[in-house]
């Protein structure tokens, strides 16, 4: 008997180890945020190209605007987007640096950290004055009651102290200017890297869900909703034929240079977020894609 | 050829002078390979190679019909479109009329629309600038076509690997 219990003490204490482990890593920081005006303009475009507002407003349901609730439906269960109303239900008790905090850490205002289904990890990348810009325009939505529902997830999955842990085991690797590159090429990566989040879908991921960062933008043929992501590298779109006009292209309007269509996830990327990009940005974005300049 | 007429339609939409006859050609294309001419290429279960089709198809022809009616009428739209907004009365396309930089790169932004507070009519904002000051109903047929078919590809194809 003492033989057969033997895995199972083994195992209960390897897992309070962990969660011990877990539970002891820091927690991020509030930043104080350097002063600077907000433009309310600038942060609905960083809203709309960032995914914040077409992931937290479910339209197919005939949600208001950032008021969450939809579903995304993965391996491991089903993530419900919050309410980023500015009201009780929402952000409306959050300080700036709270919401910079959660943004680019992933940490909620009570320390908690959320699932990486939210891509923080790519919104490190923005800089105090799109964080303040993207505070400034929430504040214009209406609040909207409606709280926010608990994701439905899957043992261990539905366990949030293993976030901590899987944080501590694959750390995100920060957004990196190249000077050597053009303006253009720099303006293209930290869209491509911070706010249209491409290597969320673009770049495969291991066994644990964390994102391959030496095989970025090499395509995901198991995404994590189960489908799959064609490659994105500048290898692999050039021996396809694209060229930046091709991407503009697509990106505005879902058409594909062979005349086919997007459908899928990539649809809604293209509706909801790359066509509202400025035509700046998206020469920029092909400029990085392409490794143009 | 639907794949042909949206390559040529996006590539000359894009161009600073847009061709009327690609329009034309590209909204004939449309109209005659939409509808019961697509539903047709669909008996059931044939899901056999090269098919990407997915047997949902079947089990919601009612959608699956509706999207082909509404691209039938979408290419109608165009066909619409293309003669009265693209082309004057000498044939060719108005001319574009430089439009004068904005205050800054933000100032043109509707932030109401873009958080989700209003309708955008037209959100790809670069063929907006191409097309000038001509109906913006070609641009607009042009999205709601584009769009018909990401609809569809959504719903009743598989993903392609």
């Amino acid at each position: 008997m003492r033989y057969v219990l033997a895995p199972l003490v083994l195992a209960v204490a390897a897992a309070l180890t962990l969660g011990a482990y877990a539970w002891s890593l820091p927690v991020p920081e509030r930043e104080k945020l350097i002063e600077t005006d907000f433009n309310v303009k600038r942060g609905a475009y960083i809203a709309r190209v960032s995914g914040c507002v077409s992931c937290h407003t479910d339209d197919e349901n005939g949600g208001r605007p950032l008021a969450g609730g939809v579903a995304l439906s993965t391996k491991v269960g089903t993530f419900y987007t919050p309410n980023i109303t500015p009201g009780p239900a929402g952000v409306g008790t959050w300080s700036l640096e709270d919401f910079a905090r959660a943004v680019r850490h992933g940490t909620s205002p009570d320390g908690e950290p959320y699932y990486p289904a939210f891509p923080y990890s790519f919104y490190e990348a923005l800089n105090d004055r799109d964080i303040a810009d993207l505070w400034a325009a929430i504040q214009i939505v209406p609040a909207d009651p409606t709280p926010s529902k608990a994701h439905d997830l899957s043992f261990p999955y539905s366990l949030r102290i293993g976030v901590k842990l899987w944080r501590a085991l694959f750390p995100s690797s920060p957004y990196e200017r190249n000077v050597e590159k053009s303006a253009s090429w720099n303006r293209g990566k930290l869209i491509a890297q911070g706010f249209a989040h491409c290597g969320a879908c673009h770049t495969p991921r291991n066994v644990a869900g964390a994102r391959i960062v030496e095989k970025a933008y090499a395509g995901d043929p198991h995404m994590l909703d189960g489908g799959s992501s064609p490659p994105i590298s500048p290898q692999a779109l050039k021996a396809e034929g694209w060229t930046k006009g091709d991407i503009v292209r697509a990106l505005t309007t879902g058409v594909m240079p062979n005349g086919d269509v997007f459908g899928g996830t990539m649809a809604e990327v293209v509706r909801d977020n790359t066509a509202y990009l400025l035509p700046v940005h998206l020469d920029d974005l092909a400029t990085y894609l392409l490794d143009e300049g | 050829m639907m794949s042909r007429a949206l390559k040529a339609l996006s590539e000359t939409l894009a161009a600073p002078a847009p061709d009327p006859q690609v329009v034309r050609q590209a909204a004939r294309a449309i109209n005659n390979h939409a509808g019961t001419a697509m539903t047709s290429l669909f008996p059931e279960g044939s899901l056999e190679e090269p098919s990407v089709a997915t047997a949902a198809i079947w089990s919601n022809w009612e959608e699956f019909s509706r999207l082909a009616v509404h691209l039938h009428d979408l290419g109608n739209d165009l066909a619409l479109a293309g003669d009265g907004g693209l082309v004057n009365d000498v044939g060719v396309l108005p001319p574009i009329a430089p439009s004068p930089p904005p205050a800054s790169l933000w100032a043109s932004l509707d932030e109401r629309a873009l958080l989700g507070l209003e309708p955008i009519v037209v959100p790809a904002a670069n063929l907006e600038q191409v097309i000038g000051d001509s109906p913006p109903s070609v641009q607009e047929t042009f999205v709601a076509i584009t769009q018909a078919c990401s609809d569809c590809h959504s719903k009743f194809r598989r993903q392609q690997k």
